[in-house]
Formats: structure tokens, C-alpha cells, sequence
């Protein structure tokens, strides 16, 4: 009986290794598998069966991205995913200065959960009129119009995070500076801004994510002016001969930021993805 | 699974403990604890006591060694087959049960090789908490408690399922000074009235003063003494145990070895005392006499033995009933400054210069200046 | 204080306002007008105005096939593939936790089953629709062991090849919360437990994850919410809800109905429904959220 307790932990312990591992291939795998394809020339992309190694190792695919379309697709995602987290960041911050310092006298937690609300919204329901009314408006098809769409989540995010950051420098901070003589716009950015500036730093990676990755807004209000490169993604995938090859090297090309923004950001991902529920 | 609720005899043998990165934290610890006793790990941080009480419990596995209870090799076995239990430090009670639940824990736990009926393990349960003070705090949320029940909780809960030996990391460490002596005193008695062999990982030297039957001293991953505290008072074995129990601290008084007519002596302050027995010391080796503040007079020689210092006072600190006079002997510093505990009616201002005395043959040689330097009383008698 | 001059509240009002009315402009304005026109009929390529139809649509919409054969994989989908994520996402992070000690390797691990939070759903869609081509490489590993190849992207299997995919994309969110929990928490807890005699499942089912629920029921929550956003890789992956509709989730139901069939009035009611679920679960979330706080 003391046996057997023993090697059932060990069963469990060694099942749970193993699962470990297989769940570590199972989410490599789909990765290697795009950078792989998008190595390969655009016929042995297509060819039955799949090599798991590429025969001929090849940057075709990567040297079509910086001529034309594909180009133009990332080049028009950085200029919305810019404007849109410059703008969303600077008002979040704002805002989530005075929801952190002022709670009483901004609404308190309704307006916090008015906020939190846009995350819930479907895009599809916020999308619809919007397209009519930017296209009264003149703001289809602009980075414009596609970078203030974003603000619709982005706004809510930034203000979210950077409540929660600012609610980490304890008022005393604040309070020293008072007492020294500061004003409250100099303790601002003598004192506060340098000890939130991390938060900030995290919180503009963040939004920055979001709007890089976002898909139905730039579809629907995009067009051939603004394409996105995830609106140019379906585009490229129908039809009967679809050149994988390069679809893959446009994936890979778009997945760089994202990678390397969870790299830097190892520390932060958890407030992030939860809203600051969970630290 | 359980071991035969038997003696309860702890033995542990060249025990040896090495972390990765190469940090040895306990070295060849050898010793013997009886059913019953009430052992007292005492040591500064990072002596290795806790590390030592850790291996006990199973949750650090020895590099080498051995550890038996009652004749039986444990150190393979998981904590969860010792049937020891352990206090910790941060108490570790369970904050989403109830005060009744984290009692019955260890309980439930192991329902299913016991088959102990529910009822009975309520009525356990009821006991244990009664015989603690908290019989009304069983539906309690722990986190509604008092510094004071909380530890009583975790006592119960670490006694409901009898175990063979009983462990405590530094458990008193969270409470206030008041309550904290109050507990020394009832956990003594406790373990009197239960007979269950405990032991106890203390810093602080009065609480392993006043709680233990017997006190191991540790330093640097090994054990320098083992003794009653009567015996680790008064005939302690190194300098270092010495400066570590008592307070307040015992009196250092460095000297050198001399030779006077073809025999040792010993000189220093002004003093020249005699050296008998051997202790491989010769001339001009430092080594050191020992006296404590309880043992120093202030006041002129009487006995034929008597040690006598010329003295200033310089400080005096109030105890209440007696006091501690800081007295500086002429042309030293306030390093070499003795300190004596008199009573409060026959203690001298500060400033006022004087003499301190003591008996040489409540004195102890440390034939050395390092703290490992062997320690024995002054005379051979 | 320099800002007392028309009271103390006016700087705080100030900051927030641009916030607030950027977020009422997305929130109320499409709420707004998608009740009005989910109330009229309305086809724009037809160069016809608006007309009033009252309740109709919603009429139609609720006793449409269609509607509630998305409704039926959306719950198929909520349940399996959140479910999924959460019982795998929690056994991972305790395995992590428990059973991973060096911490290089537990960053490692994390940063790497972490990373397809990262990417755009579309090109996660983008990715698992190539792996799922008929002559791809998934269907190639199969066929190797003697398994039979299948079209992923049917109507019959086309909603679980997109579950898979999103259970590879955010098992990590569950994942990382509770790892966050868990690590959290003293340790002293868990070698009392060993101490008092509970095996790893009693500790586990008993120790950790009653202390882990409130956590737990926040990513479970998370989940739902953004899954039932779910397009992107929906539309990428089964190429807008094929063949035909048998794939269809509402959202990308209304999507269809607005920009392709361009039937806004019923696009409307589509969406205003979704949103109904939304505030609905919104409720929800905040209770839960408030309790833990």
C-alpha cells in the first residue's frame, strides 16, 4: 500500500512531464511549420507529399515581400498600429492617471466597468455603423479613419493597464513631493512619470499588439488605399494555386513584433492578457 | 505506513546536506534524541538548524547520512509517511477552511488508508481544540483569528494525528514578546502532559533556555554541543557557545600566555593568573578568561581567590529589580569594558571608579581567540 | 493646490473625458443604431431608403435555421473548446509549477507555449488552414501511421478544425493566470499538506485549487467573452463559414449578411442580439470580479 501510493505519483508525475513535452511540440510545430514553407521554393511548398525539411533552401518568398503588395500591407499596418497606439496611450494615460489618483470623483468603478465593456463587444456589432458613418464622413479606406476605429479598444486597454500601473506608485511618493515644495504638474513628470515609466513602456507594446493583429475592422473599412496585412492574408489565400510559399513569408514577417514583444515582456503578459484582474 | 507508535527515538547519523552551486549547510550531524525530550535547535541564520529540522521532516533529502526513528532508516520516505508533524514558521493554516476543517485535515487526508469514521474525527477534533483553549473557534474563518489562537490552531492541527515527533520552525517568531513568553511557559507543560519527543528550531537564546530539555548548539552546518541548558551555561564547550547563550553576553577578557618561575601564567589588564593543567598553550599564545555578569561583583576582593579589576563605570542600564553597570578598567577601551549585574540598591552612578571582582573558579579559560577555542573553567578542581 | 479654482473635480473630469467619449462614441453609438435598424428593412445596393418593419426581423432572425445552426456551434464551441482550454491550461500550469523546479526552464517553457497568444487570429487562421489542406501536413502524418486523411474544412469537421486551432492559440491564457496563482502562493502550505499525510491529488484538489477558484473563474470568464468574438480564424480557416453556412458562428453570420448579402436590417438584429449576450455576460464577469476584489 505505501508502494502503491508512491508509483501512483510517479505515474501522474511522469504522465504530466509527458504532457508537458507534447504540448510543447504541439505548439512549435504549426511555427516551424510556416517558417519551413516559407524557405522553400513556391513549387515544393505545393508538392504531395510535404517535405518536413525544405529540399531547396531558398529566400524567393522573402524577397517577393519587399516588392509591391506585400510591402504596402506592412507598411500600412505600421502606420495605423503607430498613429493608433500613440493616440490611445497618451489618452489612456491621461485617463488612467485620474482614475487611479481621483476614484471618488471620476465615477469610480461604473466608469471603470463602462470601460471594460468595449472588450466584450463583439466587432462586428461596433464595425457595421461604423462604416456608414465613415463613409458619410469621408474616413473609409484612410489610416485615419482605420486608426481612430482602433481607439475603440485601444483607448479602453491603455486606460485599464495604465490605471493599474499607476495605482503602484503609493501616493506617498507624491505627497514627499508636496511637501518639498513641488507643484502638482512638476511632480508629474519629476516624480511619477519616471517610476510609471516601465508600465507605460509595457502598456504602448501592448496596445501596439492589438492593433497589429486586428483583423475585421481593417477588412471592412480597408480597401485598396489601407490594407492591412492581415486584410491582405484572405486575399492572397483563394483560388486554386495559392503560393503558400509566400503566404508563409508574409506570416512569418508579421509574426516578428509579436514574438518579440513577448520576449521583453515576459513580466507583464499576465496583468495584460487579464485585464490586471491577475498580477 | 504508520511506524509502531512506539518510543520515538530520533537518531541521526553523519547527516550531510550540500546544495547545488556548492553552499554545505549541514555537515556529518551525528545525534541522538530521546522519546519524550524536548530538543531545542538553537543558532544563528544559516547555521543550519532549519535545514537539519527540514531533513528530519523528509523536505530536503540528505546528500549522505542517515536518519532513524526508532531503529528504522527514514530519509528515503516522503514526508507524508513520517507521521511527523511540523509547525512553520508562517503557520501555513489553510485560509479558505474554517478553524475545524484545518484541524481535521490531517485527518481526512488520510481517510482512506485509516477508514476513521467521520464522527470520530470530529470528536478528535473537538478535543484537540479544547485541550488548546480554542473549543469556540472552531467555525471561525482562520483569517479572523488573533496572532495568539492562529498558533494555537496550528498546534492542534499538527497534533491531531498523533504523531511520533512533533517539529516547530521558529514557530513563535510571529507573535509579540508578552505573548511569546507566555507560550515557552504552556507549550513546556503541554509537552510534559502529551510525552511526545519535540524539537524546536530557535535564534533566540532564552527561549532555548527556558523551553528545552536538552539544547543543541549549532555552527556552520555542525553541532559544537549538546547538553542540558544548566550544562551549556556553565560548562560550555567553546568560546562561541559561550558568547552565544546568556545574557546579557559573557565577558571576554583577552590575555596572553607568559612564563613566571618555569609555569604558565596568564597576563593581561594588569593581572597575572595562574595556568594549571594542559591545554597545549605556551608563551606568548593569546587566549582569553570568561566570566559572567551574573558571577562579577563590584566591590573590593574577599575570598582568597577573588579576581580584582580597578574600574570606571560609564554606563548603567536599568532592569527594574537589578541593574547593568558597563565598567571600563583604566587605559582600555570600551571594548575591553566588563559588564555586571548587581543589585538595583547597591549600584554605583555612572562615572563613579571603582573596583569589580570575581571568583576565579567561577571563570572559564578560552585557550584561544578564535571562537571554536576550546572552553573549561579556570581551575581543575 | 493650483486646481482649486472651480473645484477639485474639474482636472480629473478633464483627463478622463477624451477616454469616456471615445468609448461612448464605439459603445453607445453602434448599440444605438443597431437597435434602429435592426427595426427596418434595408438593402443599400438596391438604392432603396430604410423602411420601418417593426419586430419582423427579429422574428425572422429567431425562427431562422440558419441563426440557430450558428447558435448551436457557437455553444459547441464555447463548451468544448473553452473547456478544453481550461482543464488542459490548469493541468499545464500545476505541472509547470509542481513539476518544473529550475526556473530558466519554467521562463522558457512559459515564453513558448505563450507565443500564439501573440499573433494576429488571422494569421493563426492563416497557419492551421494550411496545415489543414487536403494535401497537407497534417493529413501526411497521418496518412503515415495508417490513419485515414480527412477535409478538414468540411461542414462536418470544419468547426472543430477551428476549435483546435484556438485551443493552440489561448490555452496559454488560462495557463499563465493560474501559473501566476499558483507561484503566488507560500510554499509552506503545500509541505504542511505533504506533512499532514495528503497525497498530491488530496493537496491538489483540496490545497491548490480551492485557493486558485477566484483565479480561475476570471480566465474562464476571459475566455468565454473573447470567444464568442470568434472570426478571424474562423473566416480564414473555413473560408467564411463553409462550405456554404454549415460552419457559421454568429458573428461571421452577420458579417455575411452585411457586406456580402447586404441585408443590413437583419446584419442589425444579428448583432444587436450578440450584443444582448455580451452585456449579459458582462454582468457576470463584473460580479465575479467585485467578489474577488
Amino acid at each position: 500500500m505505501k508502494a502503491a501510493g508512491r508509483d501512483r505519483w510517479r505515474l501522474v508525475r511522469w504522465l504530466l512531464s509527458v504532457g508537458l513535452v507534447v504540448y510543447g511540440i504541439f505548439v512549435i510545430f504549426p511555427f516551424y511549420w510556416t517558417i519551413n514553407t516559407s524557405l522553400k521554393p513556391s513549387a515544393e511548398a505545393l508538392a504531395q507529399p510535404p517535405t518536413l525539411v525544405p529540399k531547396d533552401l531558398t529566400g524567393d518568398s522573402y524577397s517577393w515581400l519587399t516588392d509591391g503588395q506585400a510591402l504596402g500591407a506592412l507598411a500600412d499596418s505600421l502606420i495605423v498600429t503607430v498613429t493608433a497606439t500613440v493616440l490611445a496611450v497618451l489618452i489612456g494615460a491621461m485617463a488612467g492617471y485620474a482614475f487611479a489618483r481621483w476614484p471618488r470623483e471620476t465615477g469610480g468603478e461604473e466608469v471603470a466597468f463602462f470601460l471594460l465593456s468595449t472588450r466584450i463587444f463583439p466587432p462586428v456589432a461596433i464595425v457595421l455603423p461604423i462604416y456608414f458613418a465613415f463613409d458619410d464622413l469621408g474616413l473609409l479606406d484612410t489610416h485615419l479613419g482605420l486608426a481612430l476605429l482602433y481607439l475603440s479598444f485601444g483607448i479602453p486597454l491603455a486606460t485599464w493597464l495604465m490605471r493599474s500601473f499607476f495605482n503602484e506608485v503609493p501616493r506617498s511618493y507624491e505627497e514627499a513631493a508636496y511637501l518639498d515644495g513641488y507643484g502638482k504638474l512638476e511632480t508629474f513628470f519629476k516624480v511619477t512619470l519616471p517610476l510609471v515609466a516601465p508600465g507605460i513602456v509595457a502598456t504602448t507594446i501592448l496596445t501596439a499588439l492589438f492593433c497589429w493583429n486586428e483583423f475585421l475592422f481593417a477588412l471592412v473599412i480597408g480597401g485598396d488605399n489601407v490594407q492591412t496585412y492581415t486584410a491582405l492574408i484572405p486575399n492572397l489565400a483563394v483560388g486554386f494555386q495559392v503560393d503558400w510559399a509566400r503566404i508563409t513569408a508574409l506570416s512569418v514577417a508579421a509574426m516578428v513584433p509579436p514574438v518579440i514583444a513577448v520576449i521583453w515582456l515576459r513580466k507583464h503578459l499576465v496583468r495584460g492578457m487579464s485585464l490586471g484582474a491577475a498580477k | 505506513m504508520k511506524a509502531a507508535n512506539g518510543t520515538g527515538r530520533i537518531e541521526l547519523r553523519d547527516l550531510t546536506k550540500e546544495f547545488p552551486g556548492g553552499t554545505v549547510a549541514v555537515r556529518d550531524v551525528t545525534l541522538t534524541i530521546e522519546p519524550g525530550e524536548l530538543m531545542v535547535f538553537l543558532g544563528p541564520s544559516g547555521c543550519g538548524k532549519t535545514t537539519t529540522l527540514r531533513m528530519i521532516a523528509g523536505l530536503e533529502q540528505p546528500t549522505s547520512g542517515e536518519i532513524l526513528l526508532d531503529g528504522v532508516s527514514i530519509q528515503h520516505r516522503p514526508p507524508e509517511q513520517r507521521n511527523i508533524s511540523m509547525v512553520f514558521q508562517d503557520l501555513a493554516l489553510y485560509p479558505h477552511m474554517t478553524v475545524r476543517s484545518n484541524i481535521a485535515f490531517p485527518l481526512r487526508a488520510r481517510r482512506r488508508e485509516t477508514k476513521l469514521p467521520a464522527a470520530e474525527i470530529q470528536q478528535r477534533v473537538g478535543d484537540r481544540a479544547r485541550m488548546l483553549g480554542i473549543g469556540e473557534l472552531l467555525e471561525r474563518r482562520v483569517s479572523q483569528l488573533s496572532g495568539g489562537q492562529r498558533q494555537r490552531v496550528a498546534l492542534a492541527r499538527a497534533l491531531v494525528r498523533e504523531p511520533v515527533a512533533f517539529l516547530m520552525d521558529e514557530a513563535f517568531a510571529s507573535l509579540d514578546a508578552v505573548l511569546r513568553r507566555e507560550f515557552w511557559t504552556e507549550f513546556k507543560r503541554f509537552q510534559r502532559r502529551t510525552g511526545r519527543l519535540m524539537i524546536h528550531v530557535t535564534h533566540d537564546q532564552e527561549e532555548a533556555m527556558m523551553m528545552a530539555d536538552r539544547i543543541a548548539v549549532f555552527s556552520d552546518g555542525g553541532i559544537v554541543q549538546v547538553d542540558t541548558p544548566d550544562a551549556v551555561f556553565h560548562r560550555p564547550v567553546s568560546r562561541y557557545v559561550a558568547g552565544f547563550v546568556g545574557s546579557p553576553p559573557m565577558n571576554v577578557l583577552p590575555l596572553t600566555a607568559a612564563e613566571r618561575d618555569g609555569k604558565l601564567v596568564a597576563r593581561g589588564l594588569g593581572l597575572e593568573l595562574p595556568l594549571d593543567g594542559d591545554d597545549g598553550l605556551r608563551p606568548g599564545d593569546e587566549l582569553a578568561l570568561g566570566v559572567r555578569p551574573q558571577r562579577v561583583r563590584w566591590g573590593a576582593a574577599r575570598e582568597s581567590d577573588d579576581v580584582e579589576i580597578p574600574a570606571e563605570v560609564t554606563l548603567v542600564e536599568s532592569l527594574g529589580a537589578h541593574k547593568i553597570l558597563s565598567c571600563r578598567p583604566p587605559e582600555t577601551t570600551a571594548a575591553s569594558e566588563l559588564r555586571v549585574v548587581v543589585d538595583e540598591d547597591e549600584a554605583p552612578a555612572e562615572g563613579t571608579s571603582g573596583r569589580v571582582c570575581f571568583r576565579l573558579a567561577h571563570a572559564l579559560l578560552f585557550a584561544g581567540s578564535h571562537p571554536t577555542a576550546p572552553a573549561r573553567p579556570w581551575r581543575h578542581d | 493646490m493650483s486646481f482649486s479654482l472651480r473645484g477639485p473635480a474639474v482636472v480629473p473630469r478633464l483627463l478622463v473625458l477624451p477616454a469616456v467619449a471615445v468609448v461612448a462614441a464605439s459603445v453607445i453609438y453602434p448599440a444605438g443604431w443597431s437597435l434602429w435598424m435592426s427595426l427596418h428593412s434595408w438593402f443599400p445596393a438596391t438604392g432603396t431608403e430604410a423602411r420601418w418593419v417593426g419586430l419582423e426581423n427579429y422574428g425572422d432572425v429567431l425562427s431562422s435555421n440558419r441563426f440557430w445552426h450558428a447558435m448551436k456551434n457557437l455553444a459547441y464551441y464555447v463548451v468544448v473548446g473553452v473547456g478544453v482550454e481550461m482543464v488542459l491550461g490548469i493541468a499545464l500550469a500545476l505541472a509547470l509549477c509542481e513539476l518544473v523546479r529550475r526556473n530558466w526552464i519554467r521562463i522558457t517553457l512559459l515564453t513558448l507555449f505563450v507565443m500564439p497568444m501573440m499573433l494576429a487570429p488571422a494569421v493563426v487562421g492563416d497557419v492551421w488552414r494550411f496545415i489543414y489542406q487536403r494535401q497537407g501536413v497534417l493529413n501526411h502524418l497521418i496518412g503515415s501511421v495508417g490513419l485515414p486523411e480527412q477535409t478538414w474544412t468540411s461542414a462536418s469537421l470544419g468547426l472543430w478544425s477551428v476549435v483546435v486551432a484556438d485551443i493552440w492559440q489561448w490555452t496559454a491564457l488560462p495557463l499563465l493566470i493560474v501559473f501566476a496563482g499558483r507561484v503566488a502562493l507560500p510554499e509552506s502550505l503545500f509541505e504542511a499538506a505533504r506533512l499532514d499525510g495528503a497525497s498530491w491529488w488530496y493537496r491538489t484538489t483540496r490545497v491548490t485549487l480551492p485557493m486558485l477558484k477566484n483565479l480561475i473563474i476570471i480566465a474562464l470568464l476571459l475566455r468565454v467573452m473573447d470567444s464568442y468574438k470568434l472570426i478571424d480564424s474562423l473566416f480564414i480557416i473555413t473560408n467564411q463559414g463553409g462550405p456554404g453556412t454549415s460552419n457559421e458562428l454568429p458573428g461571421l453570420l452577420a458579417y455575411v449578411t452585411a457586406f456580402q448579402d447586404f441585408d443590413i436590417g437583419t446584419a442589425a438584429t444579428v448583432t444587436w442580439l450578440l450584443g444582448l449576450i455580451a452585456l449579459v455576460l458582462m454582468r457576470l464577469f463584473w460580479v465575479a470580479f467585485r467578489r474577488r476584489a
